[in-house]
């Protein structure tokens, strides 16, 4: 039995939901789904949906110890956890549910709070509005942490992690410690190269003016990293007459930065080289450009990998090429601001 | 949701009219002793900040206004005004936007308590910026920051266990990671003096 296509919330809704994935093989849904079950409004991807499948179809429900119908202990505790086993819930190996094209960014309507609660519409200058992106348990930022960085291992998709709501809490945060640590990486590299030049009595003043713009330069820098890439491919998507999750693509786009913070955090380290006066300027120069370009191309390669498989499927070249060449411009822009301005020597 | 100091007197706010001007403000400035009394002390980690209940924010403005003269006084010419703009919107927007992380991540939380504790476990990095101003450069660096690295773990462990408590706990770490990320850009701050 299929579920017809609901929409998300009461009026105002970008999309239409297809649910027919979600069911099959699904290990959260112990039944079919009931004939009872409402289309038109949908209360909470996770827990409520089982619950009212669980109370009208007991009779196929074999919960794990029988005591309490309602004990979801495979549930993860949060609608936004992390479900290692993402290839045994789609069909066709795609992960349609969680992929990028068929969207679930929620949040407009007030149904699809976390736990199903219905508490009317919900807007974006309401806090409420924002919980559901903040639905996540430290297990899940770390396991989602630890795909990114080791993202050439395995074949699973970022997206696929996302059970309703794409997740936020790790894009804000990533992002404000990325922008500190430029500052304060490229202010301690500045520091080192002015520790050795004793006979300049201007070159502590010097130092001191790079500080306090670096702090703004790298937070504009970041924060339109963050927003403008998911934007560009939101407007070029939207061109082509898709709508898809800007929110799904700020997420991606968060955690595609995180590769990018060791990379600016070590940057300093060079700079000791010259200290030490062993070397010329010329080696510390190129172990920089090293360590940022290998923070460049292992984001950018986990940023693309992810969208292509759901680019691929729209079967058009031409926005790939797009895409992959506005998300290469952006990478070489931030390398160049980078290097020649935080970590100029 | 608690009080803000002045509602407590709600009662008795036509009887403070008649006190003279000086008790009214001896009132305040000793609350706002206590608490920072309170915040240096260990004892708040344990209790998790219960002695600040009775929220102000007149005790951040004022560690706030301390660090920012501190800061300026030691910052060059065509510096100073920036600097001293620069700790208030650190101070207080960092303050805000790390209690919209602890509320966004399902925190029952009143919103100025918590910009109330964050701004008052300011006050071991203010001394440290204060005992900073009267260390020569010469030992300079590393003193400075063995010195920060103090009052940031201090100051850190005054307000976890207050914001830790607000949230779940399988999502305690997303709520203390912003607070420590926000103690230590104020701490930079300082050391870059």
């Amino acid at each position: 039995m299929k579920l017809e296509d609901v929409s998300l919330d009461d009026g105002d809704h970008l999309y239409d939901m297809d649910f027919q994935n979600m069911t099959d093989g699904h290990n959260f849904f112990s039944a079919k789904p009931a004939a009872g079950l409402q289309g038109g409004q949908l209360n909470g991807v996770g827990s409520s949906l089982s619950a009212s499948m669980t109370q009208t179809q007991p009779s196929s429900i074999q919960p794990p110890n029988g005591a309490d119908q309602l004990q979801f202990q495979t549930f993860p505790s949060t609608q936004n956890g992390y479900l290692p086993q993402d290839d045994e819930l789609t069909r066709d190996g795609a992960s349609e549910r969680g992929g990028l094209l068929s969207e679930m960014d929620g949040g407009k309507g007030g149904s699809l709070l976390p736990g199903g609660a219905s508490s009317g519409a919900a807007y974006p200058w309401q806090v409420h509005y924002w919980t559901a992106y903040f639905d996540v348990s430290t297990k899940d930022v770390l396991e989602r942490g630890k795909l990114v960085l080791t993202w050439p291992t395995h074949q699973r998709t970022f997206f696929s992690t996302l059970i309703s709501y794409p997740e936020l809490w790790g894009p804000t945060w990533i992002s404000a410690t990325l922008s500190l640590a430029i500052a304060v990486s490229s202010n301690w590299a500045a520091f080192l190269m002015f520790v050795p030049d004793r006979t300049d009595i201007h070159s502590n003043i010097v130092y001191w003016t790079k500080d306090f713009n670096v702090l703004w330069g790298s937070g504009v820098l970041i924060f339109l990293c963050l927003l403008g890439h998911p934007l560009f491919v939101w407007t070029l998507m939207l061109l082509k007459g898709r709508r898809i999750g800007y929110i799904r693509l700020v997420s991606l786009m968060g955690y595609a930065l995180l590769p990018m913070l060791p990379a600016t955090l070590f940057c300093w380290a060079p700079v000791l080289l010259s200290s030490f006066r062993l070397t010329s300027t010329y080696p510390v120069a190129a172990l920089q450009w090293v360590l940022l370009l290998a923070g460049c191309v292992y984001s950018g390669g986990f940023l693309v990998k992810n969208l292509k498989a759901d680019l691929d499927k729209e079967g058009d070249n031409t926005l790939q090429f797009k895409v992959l060449g506005g998300t290469a411009v952006m990478y070489v822009l931030m390398l160049l601001l980078l290097k020649f301005y935080f970590f100029a020597l | 949701m608690d009080a803000p100091l002045s509602s407590e007197r709600a009662v008795d706010c036509i009887g403070t009219l008649d006190e003279p001007v000086v008790d009214t403000i001896m009132r305040d400035l000793r609350s706002v002793g206590k608490k920072l009394y309170y915040v240096m002390l260990p004892r708040s980690r344990s209790e998790a900040g219960a002695g600040l209940k009775q929220w102000d924010l007149w005790g951040p403005l004022f560690l706030c206004l301390i660090l920012s003269i501190i800061l300026w006084a030691n910052a060059p010419e065509n510096q100073q005004e920036v600097v001293f703009g620069l700790v208030y919107v650190i101070v207080w927007l960092g303050a805000v936007v790390v209690t919209f992380n602890a509320l966004l991540l399902g925190g029952k939380i009143s919103f100025f308590q918590s910009v109330c504790v964050l701004g008052y476990c300011i006050c071991p990095l203010v001394l440290a910026a204060f005992a900073c101003l009267f260390l020569p450069s010469s030992i300079g660096s590393i003193v400075k920051f063995i010195l920060m690295l103090i009052a940031l773990h201090w100051a850190t462990g005054a307000s976890v266990g207050f914001m830790s408590e607000l949230v779940a706990e399988d999502r305690k770490a997303l709520a203390v990671y912003p607070v420590w990320l926000f103690y230590v850009a104020i701490a930079w701050l300082i050391l870059l003096n």
